[in-house]
C-alpha cells in the first residue's frame, strides 16, 4: 500500500479522514513495495529544533521528532482512536481506575539498549515535572502510581478515570533514561525511531540518519534527512522551488496560494491553529455578558477565514474538535455573524460609544484578523483599540493571564481531546487572561473531566458549551490547519492528529 | 603604528567596558523572557517558573552581569540559554558564513565603487555619464533585500544558473562555496557601492578643480595620467573613510541577506537571538559588534596616513 500526499482543495475535515486512511493503512505494517533505500531528504521547518523540550509540543520540533522518537499509541486522525505503536495491547479496569500496559519487546533505543517499562516509567514521570514543560503533563498528575510488572508491563493506578490518557500516550516520547539528561546540547538525543538524531547545527541543520537495527526492515528509505531551518517564508519557498528542499513546512495559506494549482507541488493540511478572541470579564464593559455577546455577534468569522486563511479554515465559536463528542453545527454557529443584534445588545448595557482595548500579538495573521475584527466593531457601535504586542513579551503576559480587557490569541493544540484542552488551553484553563471562573463552571468542568463513555462526554460537553457560549467569555473565530508543501514524485509521507511529519514510510519516486 | 595603537589602548578598553554593560543590560530592557522560549507560550505560571530557576535567571542582575564579566577574563564567555552549548561554540559556527558573505561583499564593493566611481569622475561623453548615473542612482536607490529577490527571481528560478538557496563552507569545496555566496554578495555590495561610488565621484570633481591639476595639465601631462596619479590618489582618502563606514553596514544588511538566501551566519543568528532573548549570545553579539566597529576605525586611520603624507598617526 502506498500514500500519495493530499492535493489542495478539500476541506480541512476531509484532509483528516483521508490521512486518518492512510495512517490506518500504514499503522504497523510495512510497505508492500521493493522500495529501494539511499538518497537525503531534505525539508524545512521555520523554527530550530529544541532538544531541551523533548517531552512539550514545539513547532521546532514537530517536524522531525516522530522520526526520531515513537511513543506508546498513535491517535488515528479520523477516529481519534489510540492505534498501538511501542503498546502492544492495554487494558482498561472496568472501574477505569488502572490501566496495564504490555509492550512491545523488539524496541531498541538507538544506543542499542532494548526499551523496558522502565523507561516508559521514566518517560511519564519526567512529563508530569513542570520544567518538561508538557503541555499534557497535568494528566500524568493524575497518576496515583506506576508498577513496573515486568521489562515489557506497566501497571498504572490513576487518581480518576482518566478519558484524555491516550492524548498523554499520543504526546509523551519515550526518551532513553540513559541519556535524557545529555540531550539539552543535542549530543544525545536518543530514541527508538527509524531515523537516529545524528546532528544538530543549531539554528542552521539537523540531520537525521537511518537507524539500522530499526525494527521494522521494510521503512526509513531514505539514508538521511536534512532538515534546514529556514525562518523565512520567502528563502522557505526559494528553497522549495530551487529543488534544494522537497518539503517546507510552517507556510501560511498565503505562502502556498502559488503551489496550489503547481502540479510540481503538493499541499498537505494537518495539525491546525486556532483563532480566540477573548475579554476579561473583570473589566468594564466586558462585565456585562451582553456586550461579550455583542462582540461575538459582530465578529465576521466568514471574511475572516476567506481573507485572512483564504477559504482553508473551518468557521466555528467552539474549541473542540469538530469530530468531538457533544460538537454540533448548531453550537459551532451559535455566534453567527449578527451586527443588528449586537447594536441591540450593546444599546440593552448602554455601551455605545465604548472603547475597548485589543491585545494583538504581532503576528502577520493576527494583525490581519484584527483588521477586520476593527471594522466589524466599529459598525456596531464599538471603539476598538489595537495594542500591538511583540511576540516575546506577548507569550509572557499570556502565561501570567494579563492581556487587558481583550484579545487575539492562537493556540496550535488542534487534535487534543476536549478534557485535554480544557486544562491546556491557556483560553481555558485556571487563570486564564479572561479572568473566568466561577463555581459553575468548575462543576461543568469536572463533569467532563469525570466522563467516561462518548455519550457521557457528548452530553457534558454539551453542557459546558452552551454555558461557554453563553458566558462569551472567549470564543473561537476560526480552526485553521496547518500547511505542508511535498514536491511530485516523494511519496509514503504521513502526518499526526496535531501535525507532526512522519516519514518512516516516505520514498522519492 | 605601534605606539599610536598603544595609545588608543586605554580608550578601546573603557568603550569596552561600558560596551559591555550596555550590551548585558540592553536585552534586559526589552519585554519578554527568555525562559519562555523553552517554556513555550502555552506553559502555566508554574512551568515557567521551573524553567527559569533551571536557567539561572532567578540570580541578582548584578551577580549575572559579574559572573560573565569574570568568565569572559577567563574565555568562557557563557552558555545560550536556548541551544545550551558555549555562546563561543554557537557564534564561532556560525562566523564562517558571514565572514565570508562580509568579505566578497567587501571586495565586489571595492571593486564596483572604485570602478564606477573613477568612470563617473573622470572626462565623459555626455551619454556615458548618464548611463553611468542611471546605474549609480539605480544602485543607490534599490535596498539589497529587493536586489536579492530579484537576483533569485532572474538567477536563481527563472533562468537557474546559481544556487539561492543555503551555502557550502569556503573550506570544504572553495568553487561550490563561491557559487552560493555570489548572489547575496552582489546584494548586499551594489547598494554600498554606488555610495562609494557617489563619494569618490564628487571628491574626485573637487580635486580636478585643485591647482596642482592645473600645473600638471600646464605641463602636459597626459589627462590619464593626471586621474590616477594625482586626482585619484588624492580622493581615496574619502573612499578609504567611506569602506570603513560601509562595512558595518555590510553586517548589518547581512542579517536581511542571510534570511532570504537562507544563510545560517551571524545576522541571523542576531534575530534568532533577539526573537527568544537569548542574552548570553545576544551580548556577546553587540559587545563584538562594537569592538570590531572600533577595530575598523583604527584600520581607517592607519590606511588614511598611508595614502596621505599630510596625515601623521602620532599627530
Amino acid at each position: 500500500m502506498k500514500f500519495n500526499v493530499l492535493r489542495t482543495g478539500g476541506s480541512f475535515r476531509a484532509s483528516l479522514a483521508s490521512m486518518a486512511i492512510a495512517a490506518t493503512l500504514l499503522s504497523g505494517t510495512t510497505l508492500a513495495q521493493a522500495q529501494e533505500h539511499g538518497g537525503i531528504l531534505t525539508i524545512s521547518q521555520v523554527a530550530d529544533a529544541q532538544p531541551v523540550a523533548l517531552l512539550a509540543l514545539r513547532a521546532g520540533n514537530t517536524p522531525w521528532i516522530r522520526n526520531v522518537f515513537e511513543t506508546l499509541t498513535r491517535i488515528d486522525p479520523a477516529t481519534f482512536q489510540p492505534q498501538p505503536v511501542l503498546a502492544e495491547s492495554w487494558t482498561l479496569a472496568e472501574d477505569g481506575l488502572s490501566m496495564t500496559i504490555a509492550l512491545r519487546s523488539d524496541v531498541t533505543f538507538h544506543s542499542g539498549r532494548p526499551m523496558t517499562a522502565e523507561d516508559v516509567k521514566f518517560s511519564f514521570e519526567t512529563a508530569a515535572l513542570p520544567e518538561s514543560t508538557s503541555q499534557v503533563g497535568f494528566i500524568a498528575r493524575e497518576f496515583e502510581s506506576m508498577d513496573v510488572v515486568d521489562d515489557h508491563t506497566l501497571n498504572i493506578v490513576f487518581k480518576r478515570p482518566l478519558s484524555n490518557v491516550f492524548d498523554f500516550f499520543e504526546e509523551t516520547y519515550i526518551v532513553d533514561r540513559d541519556t535524557y539528561d545529555q540531550r539539552e546540547d543535542g549530543s544525545q538525543v536518543i530514541g527508538t525511531g527509524p531515523y537516529t538524531f545524528a546532528e544538530w547545527s543549531p539554528g542552521a541543520s539537523i540531520t537525521l540518519k537511518r537507524y539500522e537495527d530499526y525494527r521494522v526492515e521494510d521503512t526509513a528509505w531514505f539514508d538521511e534527512i536534512e532538515v534546514a531551518i529556514i525562518p523565512d517564508p520567502t528563502a522557505t519557498i526559494a528553497a522549495l522551488r530551487s529543488t534544494r528542499t522537497q518539503i517546507a513546512t510552517g507556510l501560511t495559506p498565503r505562502d502556498t496560494l502559488e503551489f496550489t494549482r503547481n502540479p510540481q507541488f503538493e499541499v498537505v493540511e494537518t495539525g491546525g491553529t486556532m483563532y480566540p478572541l477573548g475579554v476579561n470579564v473583570g473589566i468594564a464593559p466586558l462585565d456585562n455578558k451582553l456586550v461579550r455577546q455583542a462582540i461575538a455577534y459582530a465578529v465576521d468569522r466568514e471574511r475572516i477565514n476567506d481573507q485572512v486563511f483564504l477559504g482553508t479554515g473551518t468557521v466555528t465559536d467552539l474549541f473542540w474538535s469538530p469530530s468531538a463528542p457533544g460538537y454540533t453545527d448548531e453550537l459551532a454557529s451559535h455566534y453567527s455573524y449578527d451586527p443588528e443584534k449586537a447594536k441591540g445588545l450593546i444599546a440593552e448595557a448602554g455601551a455605545e460609544g465604548a472603547t475597548i482595548p485589543i491585545v494583538v500579538p504581532a503576528i502577520p495573521s493576527q494583525r490581519s484578523i484584527f483588521e477586520i475584527v476593527q471594522n466589524n466593531l466599529r459598525e456596531v457601535g464599538l471603539i476598538p483599540e489595537a495594542v500591538v504586542l511583540d511576540v516575546a513579551d506577548f507569550d509572557k503576559r499570556q502565561v501570567a493571564g494579563d492581556l487587558g480587557a481583550a484579545f487575539l490569541l492562537l493556540h496550535g493544540q488542534i487534535g487534543f481531546s476536549s478534557p485535554t484542552l480544557l486544562s491546556s488551553l491557556p483560553s481555558l484553563r485556571e487563570g486564564n487572561p479572561s479572568g473566568f471562573w466561577n463555581d459553575d463552571y468548575v462543576a461543568l468542568r469536572e463533569a467532563m473531566l469525570a466522563a467516561t463513555t462518548p455519550e457521557a462526554l457528548g452530553e457534558a460537553t454539551t453542557a459546558l458549551t452552551e454555558y461557554m457560549l453563553d458566558e462569551a467569555y472567549s470564543t473561537v473565530l476560526v480552526q485553521a490547519p496547518g500547511q505542508i508543501v511535498v514536491a511530485a514524485g516523494l511519496e509514503g509521507v504521513e502526518t499526526s492528529v496535531r501535525g507532526g511529519l512522519i516519514l518512516a514510510g516516505a520514498y522519492e519516486e | 603604528m605601534i605606539s599610536f595603537l598603544l595609545r588608543k589602548l586605554p580608550s578601546v578598553a573603557v568603550v569596552a567596558l561600558i560596551s559591555s554593560a550596555i550590551a548585558f543590560i540592553l536585552p534586559r530592557l526589552a519585554p519578554g523572557d527568555p525562559a519562555l522560549a523553552i517554556a513555550g507560550s502555552d506553559a502555566t505560571p508554574e512551568q515557567l517558573a521551573a524553567v527559569r530557576e533551571q536557567m539561572g535567571l532567578s540570580k541578582p542582575l548584578i551577580q549575572q552581569y559579574l559572573d560573565w564579566m569574570f568568565g569572559m577574563f577567563r574565555g568562557d564567555f557563557g552558555q545560550s540559554f536556548i541551544m545550551r552549548r558555549p555562546v563561543t561554540t554557537v557564534i564561532g559556527s556560525r562566523l564562517e558564513s558571514t565572514l565570508e558573505l562580509a568579505f566578497l561583499a567587501m571586495l565586489l564593493m571595492i571593486a564596483i565603487g572604485l570602478v564606477l566611481g573613477v568612470l563617473a569622475g573622470s572626462p565623459r561623453s555626455k551619454w556615458a555619464r548618464v548611463v553611468l548615473d542611471i546605474m549609480t542612482t539605480l544602485f543607490l536607490a534599490t535596498p539589497p533585500f529587493l536586489t536579492g529577490l530579484l537576483l533569485i527571481l532572474f538567477l536563481g528560478i527563472f533562468f537557474p544558473i546559481l544556487p539561492i538557496s543555503g551555502e557550502v563552507g569556503f573550506f570544504e569545496n572553495p568553487w561550490l562555496a563561491l557559487q552560493f555566496l555570489i548572489l547575496p554578495a552582489l546584494a548586499l555590495a551594489l547598494p554600498q557601492a554606488a555610495i562609494v561610488a557617489r563619494l569618490l565621484q564628487t571628491a574626485m570633481n573637487s580635486a580636478r578643480g585643485e591647482d596642482y591639476v592645473d600645473l600638471a595639465k600646464a605641463k602636459g601631462v597626459s589627462p590619464g595620467r593626471i586621474t590616477w596619479r594625482h586626482v585619484l590618489r588624492n580622493s581615496l582618502g574619502t573612499a578609504v573613510v567611506a569602506l570603513g563606514l560601509r562595512a558595518g553596514d555590510l553586517l548589518a544588511g547581512a542579517i536581511v541577506i542571510e534570511a532570504i538566501f537562507a544563510r545560517n551566519g551571524l545576522g541571523s543568528l542576531a534575530v534568532y537571538s533577539v526573537q527568544s532573548r537569548d542574552y548570553m549570545v545576544l551580548q556577546v553579539l553587540i559587545l563584538g559588534a562594537v569592538i570590531l566597529a572600533v577595530f575598523i576605525q583604527l584600520f581607517s586611520e592607519i590606511i588614511l596616513a598611508a595614502l596621505d603624507p599630510r596625515i601623521r598617526l602620532e599627530s
